[in-house]
């Protein structure tokens, strides 16, 4: 036996015990509000990604009623300057990252793209895919909706701050104004956009009128809950909203969606979640509507493992799980904990990256589900093993019969791309 | 949730309590860096925090925390490790000195930092954590066979680098030339095998 060897051996945990030794240990206390701090942004940021699925440039009670370009014009906005809080600013700061993307119907010169920086939350609006552009900083971390074809986007918060401030509408000039609120709830309406944001710690989904500028609340189901249960997350499809739901009397999650603008909620049975020792999982909504079925993936939250595929069927009763067979794919998460999934020609489409044995990272794409298996995927247009693969951040689904989905690459975050094949084949457009 | 009078002790408490100490002994060859062991195992009781419920269920929630805090470590390295190669980054500086390790110790984890990151991980586990090959594979996520192959050529690899960087491993670590030649200056992560 080598010296070498003759140490291992003898080392018999004394190094691991030296170690712990030596160790500082930080307060419980301390400890614990990062978690609850990590969980807040979680679900903040779960919201953040469930409101840039709304329906490209139309509301979603506009596709529900058919009103597709019978939105009245856009009131006149006042001239830039702006809201409480809320101020223009030159460029994003370096460093940022991109929390969401959205994009006037047909090709997409109009843009809106959040930014979220160190200790700044921009959005840069463009009416001419960049080549002019508004930046505007707003005083919480926003995500962006699309209200119309040529804008204005509607901008909610993500993570609600002290004041409660917004959501605002931000016109491709650059000017804000904040959306005036009524209190009481109701579902959404022909010619209002569905956003869902944060407000006192809580989910919440408003109907916005981005031409008279005012909004109201939807409510939730499970508002009644206490805080941290009720409405988990939102997603908003084509003609369907849709919020996963804990409650206090319930061991799962169950699944609750309305087709009416948020007046009527159906409901799932517990999703039926994995039940293994040492696997923590976390779910999250693919945002379907019309006659597409509900689905729900389940991802191991220490590495985004896809886990299992919960189907449910439109009139069924009951979910009908896939467990993808091979090598497992890590699931990009949109926004931290949100769906990288979407439906595309009536498949179920993943971008995620094949997760080797040794932990690598490989054949970063686009996956489609067939059956109970995954695939060759479409390979992604940037990012490498050595990235953390490219995030699904905007997808637009305009009821037009040609949805279509947005990546960033944080390597390289002034560069969106864009595909309308599904993954299938992809563009560039500038970011800022 | 806090513990009161008449109120059931928090649970992740009781575990912070009797785990983390040992956990961050644990993580210290993994990580190569005591600082590192500290914030990934406070990274992983985060994450507890943040999915109470279903920590609460778990049947070993010390052995999911340590996965949860090498995964943590791995992947704030690879993300480092990205950062540094676009900004062109000089290597890391040497591990922090810390009172109560001793440099013999230091020594040695200094030269598993040169290592791939799966012989790392499974020389530190088993070995300087003093866990079985069963509990190792279970926390990396690997068979026990390949846990046995990383501890094979991991124990070549570490005693062809002293070979050929004259070192020994009671040499103090950080010392000059040490990150200038060696296959993997790298703390967490690099490759795999």
């Amino acid at each position: 036996m080598s010296d070498l060897d003759a140490r291992l051996a003898d080392d018999g945990g004394a190094t691991a015990s030296e170690a712990a030794r030596a160790a500082r240990v930080p307060s419980f206390d301390a400890v614990r509000a990062r978690g609850d701090r990590r969980r807040i942004r979680r679900r903040a940021a779960a919201l953040g990604a469930a409101a840039l699925v709304v329906a490209g440039a139309v509301g979603v009670a506009q596709l529900l009623s058919g009103t597709i370009g019978a939105m009245p014009p856009p009131a006149q906005m006042p001239a830039p300057g702006h809201a409480d809080g809320v101020r223009a600013v030159r460029t994003v700061p370096d460093g940022s990252w991109v929390r969401s993307v959205a994009a006037g119907a047909g090709a997409p010169s109009t843009l809106a793209v959040a930014w979220q920086g160190r200790s700044a939350m921009v959005v840069a609006v463009t009416a001419d895919e960049f080549e002019s552009r508004a930046v505007v900083a707003f005083p919480t971390t926003v995500d962006v909706t699309a209200a119309g074809d040529d804008g204005p986007f509607v901008v909610s918060p993500a993570f609600a701050d002290d004041e409660g401030r917004g959501p605002w509408l931000l016109e491709v000039d650059g000017s804000v104004r904040e959306v005036g609120l009524a209190d009481e709830p109701g579902p959404a309406e022909a010619g209002e956009v569905a956003v869902a944001g944060v407000a006192d710690g809580r989910q919440v989904l408003w109907a916005v009128d981005p031409g008279a500028g005012v909004g109201h609340p939807v409510s939730l189901p499970g508002e009644d809950e206490p805080l941290g249960l009720g409405a988990q997350s939102v997603a908003i499809g084509e003609g369907r909203i849709s919020a996963l739901v804990r409650s206090a009397d319930s061991a799962g999650t169950r699944y609750a969606w309305s087709e009416d603008g948020g007046g009527e909620w159906s409901w799932t049975p517990a999703v039926p979640e994995t039940v293994e020792a040492g696997v923590l999982t976390s779910l999250s909504m693919v945002p379907t509507g019309g006659s597409e079925p509900l689905v729900v993936l389940e991802t191991d939250v220490v590495d985004n493992r896809l886990l299992s595929v919960h189907r449910w069927e439109p009139g069924g009763t009951t979910w009908a799980t896939v467990d993808p067979v091979g090598d497992p794919v890590t699931v990009y998460p949109a926004a931290a904990n949100a769906s990288a999934g979407f439906v595309w020609e009536g498949e179920l489409r993943i971008q995620g990256s094949r997760l080797g044995p040794d932990g690598t990272e490989t054949e970063t794409g686009v996956y489609v589900l067939d059956g109970d298996s995954l695939g060759r995927p479409h390979r992604s247009p940037t990012g490498s093993a050595d990235s953390v693969g490219p995030r699904v951040v905007g997808f637009e689904d305009p009821g037009s019969g040609m949805p279509a989905v947005w990546l960033v690459d944080d390597t390289h975050p002034a560069t969106l791309w864009r595909s309308m094949f599904g993954g299938g084949g992809w563009g560039s457009w500038p970011a800022r | 949730m806090k513990g009161g009078p008449g109120s059931a002790p928090d649970p992740i408490r009781t575990c912070f309590d009797a785990c983390y100490r040992r956990l961050v002994g644990q993580l210290y060859g993994v990580c190569g860096d005591l600082g590192e062991a500290e914030e990934a195992v406070a990274e992983a009781f985060a994450r507890a925090v943040d999915r109470r419920r279903a920590f609460e269920r778990l049947d070993n929630p010390e052995a999911w925390l340590r996965t949860v805090a090498v995964n943590v470590a791995r992947s704030r390295h690879r993300r480092r490790e990205l950062g540094d190669r676009i900004l062109r980054r000089t290597p890391p500086p040497p591990a922090e000195h810390r009172d109560g390790l001793s440099d013999d110790r230091m020594a040695l984890v200094a030269a598993l930092r040169r290592l791939p990151a799966g012989q790392r991980e499974a020389l530190a586990l088993h070995y300087l954590a003093d866990l079985p090959v069963r509990e190792v594979a279970a926390t990396l996520g690997v068979a026990e066979g390949t846990v046995k192959a990383r501890l094979s050529r991991g124990r070549a690899a570490l005693g062809a680098l002293l070979d050929a960087s004259g070192h020994d491993p009671g040499d103090r670590p950080g010392t000059p030339g040490e990150n200038e030649n060696g296959p993997q200056s790298d703390a967490v992560g690099g490759t795999h095998v």
